[in-house]
């Protein structure tokens, strides 16, 4: 049976339109040279968007149990019907497990580094294996790792819906980032206590997601700079969140925290609201983390 | 009258398809061609029946363990796509296009585990989708399992439709997860040395005669048809050699009273000594439908009866235009019939044309080569005269060498040679004249170290006698015979001359 392609909403579009501008803004001498990775979909949303930025596209498909090979293949001819046949590399398999192997089901090696990489997970971000690892966020840090080894910048994009969040993990990490704050001198208590008060998920995954990458980042001597993060509706009413994340390479960054000033960043950019396709700025109600000015010395 | 047993016989089994895709296509690049070939089928008939829609090159992508092969062409329609599934049967005629007796298709059942047809004709809101199961129907003949060939094919082949733009055409082709023997064919550089000799593609713009040489198939190949073609996103071309001449061209008539052709052929050749140095893009490569049947010894083999390296002093193609003339089904040869013969007995003329030109392009070269060396004898000799360094016993030699040298200026000058050639021979058969002469002349010019020495009559006599037997001792090896001499003359100088 043939498959309709993938459709997607009118506030997909616009993200997919923000996450270009991140693209272009912070990768721009090298536009139309461009190496991507990760989840275009078998649609190819993706790379027919952004086409004109990118030189080769490694595209990951895992397909359905059993007929692997058909998610596959519509790939490969949704490439060749956009136009796009000579550009795509496909990878097969599961991402998280490509990510961490380097290598896909048949052995076909992931050419680290990319230039971005788009994990537009259809689930959310604390699935665990059978070992009770979280292996999203596993694959997460392993990808920083291996982009890492080889010093190269890039924009890591980040998509997934509010399941099985793991509430246990994310309160845990804000009550790290809680010990950090007030250690710090700022409003940590106040605020970290309306993150974990307020009664929707994103609020506490938009400080979450952002602060696990900063932290994977910084072990790996990149800067992360974490861009507005985004809110939206996704097919079947699905609440969806998209992260942007910049990371350049610096030898001179190895710090096992995130600066402070980063958890200031992230605390307090207000979210982008995407409804009826339009981008919306709000703060969800949610306090301002205030940080006392470092003393200059000398 | 029909008998109930009758209707439940048989007459093809699912292990014909064994035989017929493993069996007809040993090399499995050819399993590929075949594609390719369905392809330019396909892109043909868009340019006959819609000539205003751009053709668009075929696209290759080598995607591990899968190849995809994919073109725009015209599409397939419900009728040919509910055919695709029959074994043998195809609505394409013999006289345009490329294949012709529905196998091609299956030949991927020997490499791929599936082959997965995507397919939209142009004109019509619909597309389809055709499944192969290769694996299915293999390990049912692996397992023995005979059954009815129909039942096999009904049973492990699916199609399918959907709603698509009327607009779009094309067909996509996954030979999905290729066999361990046929791995090699996921090394793009493989695949693409194979399909630039096979494929019908265009002549590499690199090479300066490519748009003289494709514009004169155009006008003398009816329908002839290149077509670009990548792998991963890069051009194929067929391959040609820079150290060529300009092309000639050359069409071959059914009969010398009648205008009627048969083939048309074009031919390089090689600017320098000898055949070509790659000798499998060498020679002259059949072409039926543009799409190459064999190589470059298929010709060879077929036309060259006597000197047959003479095939690969030159590389070109023979455009067969007899629909008679039927390929192979991995297109390695010709189908032996009375067509075949007729196209080896009248392309013989291109061989025969050909063996002249190498035969005169080696005459004239070596004519070259004998001009140089005497250039150079004489050169010497002259040198050798004027400096009084040449052994008076090396007189005879030096005069043997350049008379012979004049014997065989004389004799080039009657065979093929250039103008040029002609004038040089002139001007040296003048020098050797002329050094001649002076030998004759000459008493005074030699070496001699019997006088030099001042030998006695015994002596002289002795050292007589010993040059002598040195010079029928040596009689096949001047060059040796000289270097004796020379060093008698320099260790005699040393012992006696005190």
């Amino acid at each position: 049976m043939i498959r309709s392609p993938q459709r997607f909403t009118r506030n997909k579009d616009t993200v997919r339109t923000l996450q270009r501008e991140t693209i272009e803004r912070c990768l721009a001498p090298r536009l139309g040279r461009l190496r991507y990775f990760g989840l275009p979909s078998s649609a190819l949303a993706d790379a027919i968007a952004w086409q004109d930025l990118f030189e080769k596209f490694y595209a990951v498909e895992r397909g359905v149990k059993g007929k692997e090979w058909e998610l596959q293949h519509d790939l490969g001819l949704e490439a060749f019907r956009a136009g796009l046949l000579g550009k795509i590399s496909l990878l097969r398999g599961d991402i998280d497990l490509l990510i961490r192997r380097k290598r896909d089901e048949f052995g076909n090696r992931v050419p680290f580094p990319f230039d971005v990489v788009s994990l537009d997970y259809s689930g959310g971000l604390f699935y665990k294996n059978r070992r009770g690892n979280f292996t999203r966020l596993q694959a997460i840090a392993a990808l920083v790792a291996h982009q890492g080894a080889k010093r190269s910048d890039f924009v890591l994009l980040i998509s997934c819906n509010l399941d099985q969040i793991d509430q246990g993990e994310v309160r845990r990490t804000l009550e790290n980032v809680r010990t950090e704050l007030v250690r710090y001198g700022a409003n940590g208590e106040q605020v970290v206590d309306a993150y974990l008060g307020h009664e929707l998920e994103e609020a506490r995954l938009k400080v979450y997601v952002p602060h696990f990458v900063n932290q994977e980042a910084a072990k790996n001597r990149y800067s992360c700079d974490t861009q507005q993060v985004i809110m939206y509706e996704g097919n079947l009413k699905t609440r969806m969140m998209a992260f942007r994340f910049v990371l350049s390479h610096d030898t001179r960054t190895e710090s096992l925290r995130s600066p402070r000033e980063r958890l200031s960043q992230v605390f307090n950019k207000p979210v982008l609201g995407v409804v009826g396709g339009e981008p919306k700025e709000t703060t969800l109600g949610l306090p301002k983390l205030t940080v006392p000015e470092v003393p200059r010395t000398g | 009258m029909t008998t109930a047993k009758d209707a439940e016989e048989r007459f093809a089994y699912g292990s014909v398809l064994e035989a017929l895709s493993r069996g007809l296509y040993p090399d499995k690049r050819h399993v590929i061609r075949e594609f390719v070939q369905n392809s330019y089928d396909s892109i043909y008939d868009l340019r006959k029946k819609h000539a205003s829609e751009l053709v668009q090159p075929i696209q290759i992508s080598i995607q591990p363990p899968s190849i995809l092969i994919a073109d725009h062409g015209l599409g397939m329609s419900q009728s040919e796509v509910r055919q695709y599934r029959y074994l043998g049967y195809s609505q394409k005629e013999r006289a345009k296009h490329g294949g012709f007796r529905g196998i091609g298709k299956y030949s991927g059942l020997a490499i791929a585990e599936k082959i997965i047809v995507d397919t939209s004709p142009l004109g019509v809101p619909e597309r389809y989708r055709i499944i192969i199961h290769a694996d299915k129907m293999m390990t049912e003949s692996a397992q023995g399992r005979n059954r009815p060939l129909e039942t096999v094919l009904e049973e492990h082949t699916e199609v399918s439709s959907a709603p698509a733009k009327a607009e779009e055409h094309y067909t996509f082709v996954e030979l999905h997860h290729l066999s361990r023997e046929a791995k090699s064919l996921l090394d793009a550089e493989v695949l693409r040395a194979y399909l630039a000799k096979t494929a019908p593609v265009p002549l590499d713009p690199a090479f300066g005669y490519a748009k003289q040489i494709e514009r004169r198939l155009r006008e003398n190949v009816p329908d002839f048809l290149a077509v670009n073609l990548s792998i991963d996103g890069e051009e194929v071309y067929k391959p040609y050699f820079a150290n060529c001449r300009e092309p000639e061209f050359d069409p071959v008539l059914y009969r010398d009273d009648q205008p009627a052709v048969l083939a048309y052929s074009w031919y390089c050749q090689n600017s320098e000594k000898g055949q070509f140095q790659l000798k499998d893009l060498a020679g002259l490569v059949f072409r039926v439908k543009n799409i190459a049947v064999g190589d470059g010894q298929l010709a060879r083999g077929m036309l060259w009866n006597s000197t047959p390296e003479r095939a690969f002093y030159f590389f070109g193609e023979i455009h067969v235009l007899d629909a008679q003339v039927t390929p192979s089904s991995d297109r390695t040869a010709f189908e032996d019939n009375a067509a075949r013969e007729r196209l080896a007995g009248r392309c013989l003329r291109i061989s025969s044309n050909l063996n002249r030109k190498a035969g005169e392009e080696s005459a004239q070269r070596r004519f070259d080569e004998v001009l140089d060396k005497g250039v150079e004898i004489v050169s010497r000799r002259e040198g050798q005269v004027q400096a009084r360094d040449l052994p008076l016993e090396l007189k005879d030699q030096a005069v043997y060498e350049v008379t012979k040298l004049q014997e065989d200026l004389q004799k080039r000058l009657k065979g093929p040679r250039t103008p040029a050639a002609v004038n040089r021979a002139k001007r040296l058969m003048g020098r050797t004249r002329r050094f001649l002469s002076a030998l004759n002349r000459e008493s005074d010019g030699f070496l001699d170290l019997r006088t030099e020495l001042k030998f006695d009559t015994k002596l002289r006599a002795l050292y007589d006698c010993v040059v002598e037997v040195l010079r029928e001792e040596f009689a096949d090896d001047p060059d040796r015979l000289e270097r004796i001499i020379r060093r008698i003359h320099q260790h005699a100088r040393e012992k006696l001359k005190t």
